[in-house]
């Protein structure tokens, strides 16, 4: 086990959510979940996260914003959508104004619907996001690792089934 | 001996030659092979005398004296006239009264006064005179080509760089002059020939504020050319007319006023509080102008003649004095050094800063302190020197002296922006020269046991930090793209800046044996000044500062600029941007996208703290301080209880 | 200081200070936790972290920045070795503030604002408290009669007994010195609205590490300097020093839960304030007594 996932650091960012999840982001980090048990820190700086937790939908006012971030974080770094907006546009999906869902912007690894998302559910999809990070990890040691832009992004949350947290399935780690 | 005639000629006839002078095509050769000369004259002086002990010379020549005299006359005429032409009578009252003073003391009490050494050469003279030689002549060379850009920029003016050139060399053979005087009287002419020379270097430009300035200059310094005067008088009148035995009475009963005014001439000219302001006012000549009155020259005949008298200082009142107004200038001219956003005036309040530093070395006038304040001279000159010729082409090609404006110089100007960075780390940090002497200053005070100066001195030091370390990160900040501008950087600047890096390295790395061989020898000299008991003998400085950590020092710095060499730079990892939130744009500029959509511009300014330590806060309540100091010591002096009564 | 006591404390403060450090930071976050009703990270926590900042990919906003950081850590381990070595505590005082002067350098570098902010603030800090520390080792020097840090070994009681208010007012520093609340303003936990990171915004990867491992000799090194006020010649010596520098570094961490974050006149103000009057009084009755 390496020390890439003894210390997940996050950074968290809110595309126009309604604050439910992101409430429930924080409440992670209380006494009462206490995720630093695991070694995660809240940074608020992309350059020293692992972990992009989102949530919201994203509209066209900060879908760059979302890129600019996901592309400032350094590899291996992981993506997690959370709370059902983030996930697949929740209530909002057919709106005029959002794109629906995270995965419409940047590549998603993990998606953890709710509303509000449980912080039982995020912690839950960030140890997902670890084995994740992991593989992404040894990938990048080996000179394998295909480093996702942006645009690379692939839609996969139509998998989601009974609100379970689940791993993307489209995801493409190594190259070859 | 002829070494000393030469240097003293040599720049006499070649300011003789270039005032006649006009084409550029002429006078660059005669300027780089005079230079060229006088460093040669300083080397071969310095291989004779650098590491000897004192010398002296009866010249014993009335030619000379009389000579003196006359361009004692000529110079009161010439302010005198000035004066009266440009509404400033106080000036002209001053050059009145002072060449009265001269012309009667030569005539009558000079007269009856025998000398049996005019002229002396000991390790600190040379040291002082390779300074002048190196540093002032380099300075001449870089002025070259920087005044041809700044005629180019100022075509409306006339052209007036043969009388430039002119007084430059003048200056340099009136500090040759001053620094191998033993004679009190010649001292004085040579004083004063320096502080006309500044007197037209400042005013060169001719508009309205560098004449103010320059008469704010000639008076102030008049002061003390007045309390010079009446020095001599006081002294002719009492049969002593040589430095050397002056220093030899020291500061007990009958040489307590005399060495009291003398330090007042001094602490004028080395622009201490409340002089201050006539260096600042300084600034509004050309660069090169500031670089000489800053490094080599003018200031620096100031301290040099502190440096001198201080072994006639310690615990008496005229010590107290001095120490005083050092400590004084050094802590409050640190903390307005913050609040200035103009390079040039950064420099010159750090050049009054560490001067005051310098006197306060001096008034405490121990061995180790005068060892610090010999390496403060010494580093001051060639770091302030480099510094100033760097700001001077920075100038030219970013076409402003703030520092504001510097931003991102370090690509747009990336060898100037080095060397610059290079002048102010050996300003300010370890294992730079500076710092080593500051150390030194530490030690000794701490030794002496004067709490107001331990305080001034930390205080003073973490102000220090504070205004070059925020500078020194404009200089560095780097963006990836950005044009070089360094193109139209002339030959003569590159050399004189070059030459100036060398010679900061080469005293930095060399200083363990500097101190070793040339001015722990020359402070041997002053044993018997110490009271015993008291203070550590001279041999102890080795002791205290150790000869392993200078070595250390110097080391470090071999090791730091090897790794700068090797490692700098070529990093081989990916660039990325910067984070600006999320929304940035440009990171050139620093743009972002704004909530408005558009685009905006971040911009960031260093901080100046000015309600805290600006000028307004702080000069004039130490202004008034320093002229109480200043005016308490003299009358202390005058009523004769300079020496031994504080102990 | 010899050339056996210099490699002896290269080797020494080396190896053995990341190992204190890395504990004494671990211990940290534990205690933390722990006063705010949380479990807290493992004790091994702040090494994870450095693992894991090694592993990441090699970026840079340019190429300057690492060799700044470097330089920095380079600084601090040679302070470090030269106390330990007993040689000149000026000294060692100089090259830390080279130290913390390269780490200001290399966040100016980057151009960053953020960073920027952080520098600034950061020369803030070090003009608050480089006074007492200046003071604190002309102090030093009037009650040893030495600059040799290895002189306090031979003294026949330790020096706190003479320098009592030098001692709190270095306390009092000390706090700005490890970047701990009230005085974490130019590199903060808790400040991402404002700040991000400070200082080491534009840090990432391999370089923060650096900057971590730098912190970590830091910290030993300034924890020494209390233990500095309490060692005489005698083993039990050491000891008191150890213990009292944990009980420091315990009231360090109480501190940094209690208080809120200050502004930079405050801090200014307070650390002049407490350095003027303390050590002015300290050395004054120290000068009379002796």
């Amino acid at each position: 086990m390496s020390s890439t996932i003894k210390s997940p650091w996050i950074i968290h960012y809110d595309a126009s959510s309604c604050n439910g999840c992101d409430i429930e982001v924080l409440a992670c980090l209380t006494p009462q979940y206490d995720v630093e048990r695991f070694g995660i820190i809240n940074t608020g700086n992309p350059k020293h996260a692992d972990i992009l937790l989102v949530t919201g939908s994203v509209n066209e006012r900060n879908i760059n914003v979302v890129q600019q971030i996901y592309e400032q974080m350094l590899e291996p770094k992981v993506v997690i959508a959370c709370g059902i907006c983030a996930t697949t546009g929740g209530i909002f999906k057919e709106c005029y104004n959002t794109l629906g869902g995270i995965d419409k912007a940047i590549p998603v690894d993990v998606y953890a619907p709710g509303c509000a998302v449980r912080p039982e559910a995020i912690i839950d999809a960030v140890v997902i996001g670890l084995g994740i990070l992991e593989q992404k990890r040894t990938a990048l040691e080996q000179g394998k690792l295909v480093s996702e832009k942006s645009a690379d992004c692939v839609t996969a949350a139509d998998k989601i089934v009974d609100g379970q947290t689940v791993r993307a399935a489209a995801l493409k780690i190594t190259k070859g | 001996m002829a070494t000393i005639g030469l240097l003293v000629v040599l720049p006499l006839v070649a300011a003789a030659a270039l005032f006649f002078i006009r084409k550029d095509s002429v006078r660059t050769p005669v300027v780089i092979g005079s230079a060229a000369l006088i460093m040669l004259a300083c080397v071969w002086l310095a291989i004779g005398h650098l590491t000897g002990t004192m010398e002296f010379y009866p010249l014993k020549s009335d030619i000379i004296t009389y000579a003196t005299l006359l361009i004692d006359v000529v110079l009161g005429i010439y302010v005198f006239v000035k004066g009266i032409k440009h509404g400033v009578p106080f000036a002209s009252v001053l050059a009145g009264i002072q060449t009265v003073i001269v012309v009667v003391f030569e005539l009558t009490v000079a007269h009856g006064v025998s000398i049996d050494n005019d002229i002396y050469i000991d390790s600190l003279s040379v040291m002082m005179a390779m300074i002048i030689g190196f540093v002032g002549t380099g300075i001449c060379i870089y002025a070259l080509g920087y005044m041809r850009v700044f005629q180019e920029q100022h075509k409306d003016q006339e052209d007036r760089r043969h009388i430039f050139f002119s007084i430059f060399f003048l200056f340099l053979s009136a500090m040759f002059a001053l620094v191998f005087s033993n004679n009190l009287a010649w001292l004085f002419c040579a004083w004063e020939v320096t502080t006309v020379c500044s007197f037209v270097l400042i005013g060169y430009t001719r508009t309205e504020e560098a004449i103010q300035n320059s008469f704010r200059q000639i008076v102030m310094n008049m002061l003390g050319g007045l309390a010079f005067a009446i020095a001599l008088v006081y002294l002719g009148s009492a049969g002593i007319l040589e430095l050397d035995k002056l220093i030899n009475l020291g500061a007990v009963g009958l040489a307590a006023f005399p060495i009291a005014l003398l330090a007042f001439a001094g602490l004028t000219k080395a622009a201490q509080i409340p002089f201050q302001s006539w260096l600042l006012g300084a600034m509004v000549a050309p660069t090169p102008t500031s670089a000489l009155l800053h490094s080599s020259t003018m200031v620096k005949a100031g301290v040099f003649l502190l440096a001198k008298l201080s072994p006639a200082f310690g615990w008496n009142f005229n010590g107290m004095m001095v120490m005083l107004i050092g400590g004084l200038t050094f802590l409050i001219c640190a903390f307005v050094a913050i609040s200035q956003s103009n390079a040039k005036r950064v420099l010159a309040y750090s050049t009054v800063s560490n001067l005051g530093l310098i006197c306060a070395c001096a008034g405490v006038g121990t061995p180790e302190a005068m060892w610090a304040a010999i390496f403060l001279l010494l580093f001051h000159a060639v770091a302030k020197s480099l510094l100033f010729l760097c700001v001077g082409t920075a100038e030219h090609h970013i076409g402003s002296r703030d520092i504001e404006a510097m931003d991102n110089i370090f690509v747009r100007l990336p060898t100037i922006a080095r060397f610059m960075a290079l002048g102010m780390l050996c300003m300010f940090i370890a294992p730079f020269g500076m710092l080593v002497s500051k150390w030194a200053t530490i030690v000794s005070i701490a030794d002496t046991g004067n709490i107001v100066l331990m305080l001034i001195l930390a205080f003073g030091s973490a102000a220090t930090f504070m205004f070059w370390a925020k500078w020194l990160g404009k200089v560095l900040a780097v963006s990836q793209n950005s044009p070089d501008l360094e193109k139209g950087v002339y030959k003569s600047e590159w050399f004189a800046i070059g030459f100036m890096a060398f010679l900061v390295l080469f005293c930095s790395v060399a200083f363990p044996f500097i101190s070793e061989y040339v001015v722990v020898p020359y402070l041997a000299q002053f044993e018997h000044f110490i009271f015993p008991g008291l203070l550590p003998a001279w041999q102890t400085i080795s002791a205290t500062l150790g000869f392993d950590n200078l070595l250390i020092m110097a080391i470090l710095v071999l090791a730091i600029l090897l790794t700068f060499g090797a490692f700098f730079g070529r990093s081989k990892k990916r660039l990325v941007n910067v984070y600006m939130a999320g929304v940035g744009v440009d990171p050139e500029k620093r743009s972002y996208r704004n909530s408005l959509s558009g685009v905006s511009e971040s911009s960031q300014r260093n901080w100046y703290l000015e309600d805290w330590f600006g000028e307004k806060a702080l000069l004039p309540m130490s202004n008034i301080i320093g002229i109480v100091v200043l005016v308490v010591g003299i009358a202390l002096a005058f009523i004769n209880l300079g020496g031994g009564a504080l102990l | 200081m010899t050339v056996l006591s210099f490699v002896i404390a290269l080797v020494g403060f080396g190896l053995v200070a990341p190992i204190v450090g890395c504990l004494l930071a671990g211990l940290d976050r534990k205690i933390t936790a722990r006063l705010q009703g949380r479990v807290g990270p493992p004790i091994l926590q702040p090494y994870y972290d450095v693992r894991k900042l090694l592993a990441k990919d090699n970026v840079s906003v340019n190429h300057f920045q690492d060799f700044y950081v470097a330089m920095s850590l380079f600084m601090a381990i040679l302070a470090g070795v030269l106390f330990f070595a007993g040689g000149n505590f000026l000294l060692v005082v100089f090259i830390i503030t080279l130290s913390t002067l390269f780490l200001i350098v290399a966040a100016y570098s980057s151009r960053s604002p953020f960073a920027e902010i952080g520098a600034e603030r950061e020369i803030i800090q070090v003009m608050s408290y480089e006074p007492l520390v200046i003071l604190m080792t002309i102090a030093y020097f009037l009650a040893v009669r030495s600059f040799d840090v290895s002189a306090v070994l031979t003294l026949s009681q330790p020096i706190i007994i003479s320098l009592p208010l030098v001692f709190v007012a270095f306390l009092f520093v000390l706090t700005i010195k490890l970047r701990k609340s009230p005085f974490d303003l130019s590199y903060s936990h808790h400040a991402h609205q404002e700040l991000v990171k400070g200082i080491t915004t534009e840090m990432s990867g391999r370089t923060l590490a650096m900057v971590e491992v730098t912190h970590w000799y830091e910290n030993v090194l300034f924890m020494s300097w209390v233990g500095l006020f309490l060692v005489w010649g005698s083993w039990i010596g050491v000891l008191v020093a150890i213990i009292v520098a944990l009980a420091i570094y315990f009231l360090e961490i109480l501190i940094d839960n209690n208080f809120a974050r200050v502004k930079w006149q405050a801090m200014l103000k307070w650390s002049w304030l407490v350095t003027l009057v303390f050590c002015t009084v300290n050395i004054v009755v120290l000068m009379i007594v002796s």
